[in-house]
């Protein structure tokens, strides 16, 4: 079985062997699978950034269409990918950085490639799109998982306290009152209980957020560190557009 | 908006406050009790695929990470448990790797957890296969599952198939096929 960090100076730096298992699921009957499954989680970040790049609604999207079909559907980023290493984000933001000054290049031939990385982004950061896309989805996904165990555990009205409690606060300085209504609404004894039930569903939500993100973020990377960034995104507001 | 769009439809202070969440240490007054525990414990291995043959490790249980993809990793535990499709031949492979993370567990709590799985699996071989994939008698079985299915930690969705198991291991002692 080939390590996971063998190198190779075949194809150019940057490239390794990816291991055993990922080129026998590149090879097998999951492989389309996988591709489908790579096109629905990096649909959407990869025209956030395209759209952050400036590149207009219709033509981002031609360029989605295309850079799943050559970079992705035609294996060259699957191949290049090693699960075992780093973010795959990463390696998808690079894809389509790269993606999109190619297609720049083919458009304006004369341009030289610092001209590409020199130019301010007129739409905004677009790695930064990219994230907050991405980061998006994953909350959707600790979201849809959070309420389903909820719901498996007998739990509903603890997720239904934490929903209206965490995401629809009321006017400051009227907690004990708002909290008062929840019970009545949800037929909980009382407010303590209730905060009981928040923590409960927040110290979930905490596990499973970290579960994810420990994973998609490569072993080595700092969850707090990434969890702040996407922070910073979401505290700045949307890319312009 | 498409099927990615937040299923509360989240603003962005919203996601920031939520997001501050990770952050947060566990307060005293949350943290888990005997049966919350069991009940987190499980969640969490249910949520995760089958490990690949002789990787399971209990040490790994906890920490293990999440699959990154899962067309690669394969649909989580809860899925194969739950799933009248899922091969006898994997129900199998869940019971003995069950069994092996339950053997080596440090807790009482694990171990409860990993009998828990053990016995879901047996049940769903013999609910949707109509095998038996355990020397236990049906009535040992039945009583088992019956243990299991009252714990206050035990999903729904496993304390349902759970009964339905029951219904038909009392089927077959009435019958003589116990």
């Amino acid at each position: 079985m080939a390590k996971p960090y063998d190198h190779t100076s075949m194809g150019g730096e940057d490239r390794e062997f990816p291991p055993t298992q990922w080129t026998w699921i590149l090879s097998g009957e999951k492989r389309d699978a996988l591709l489908a499954e790579l096109c629905q989680a990096y649909w959407k970040p990869v025209y956030c950034y395209l759209r952050a790049k400036g590149f207009a609604n219709e033509q981002a999207k031609d360029l989605v269409q295309g850079f799943f079909s050559e970079k992705v559907l035609g294996q060259e980023l699957v191949e290049k990918a090693d699960p075992q290493r780093g973010r795959f984000r990463s390696l998808m933001l690079r894809a389509v950085h790269n993606y999109a000054i190619s297609v720049h290049r083919a458009e304006r031939p004369c341009q030289s490639l610092d001209e590409d990385h020199e130019s301010p982004s007129p739409a905004g950061d677009p790695e930064a799109a990219f994230d907050r896309a991405w980061a998006d989805g994953l909350l959707h996904e600790v979201l849809k998982e959070l309420e389903l165990e909820c719901s498996a555990r007998g739990k509903t009205a603890h997720w239904c306290i934490f929903r209206d409690w965490l995401l629809e606060p009321g006017p400051q300085g009227q907690d004990n009152q708002r909290m008062s209504d929840l019970c009545r609404k949800y037929g909980v004894a009382d407010a303590s209980a209730a905060y009981h039930m928040v923590e409960n569903v927040k110290r979930r939500f905490r596990a499973i957020l970290r579960d994810r993100l420990g994973s998609l973020v490569g072993p080595d990377d700092d969850l707090d560190e990434e969890i702040r960034r996407f922070i910073e995104i979401f505290s700045r507001g949307p890319a312009r557009k | 908006m498409d099927e990615r769009t937040d299923i509360l439809r989240l603003n962005d202070r919203q996601k920031t406050r939520l997001l501050s969440l990770g952050l947060e240490p566990d307060r005293p007054a949350a943290m888990p009790d005997g049966h919350e525990q069991r009940g987190d414990l499980l969640c969490d291995i249910l949520r995760r695929p089958l490990p690949p043959d002789g990787q399971g490790e209990p040490a790994a249980i906890t920490v293990q990470s999440y699959p990154v993809f899962r067309s690669v990793a394969g649909p989580p535990l809860r899925e194969l448990l739950l799933d009248p499709k899922t091969d006898i031949a994997v129900l199998h492979r869940i019971k003995e790797y069950a069994k092996a993370m339950g053997q080596k567990a440090g807790t009482e709590a694990e171990k409860d957890v990993f009998l828990a799985i053990y016995l879901a699996a047996i049940a769903a071989a013999k609910l949707f296969h109509s095998d038996r994939i355990t020397e236990h008698a049906d009535t040992d079985l039945a009583r088992f599952l019956e243990f299991f299915a009252r714990q206050p930690w035990m999903p729904t969705v496993l304390v349902a198939l759970f009964q339905k198991a029951i219904s038909s291991c009392l089927e077959a002692e009435a019958s003589g096929d116990a």
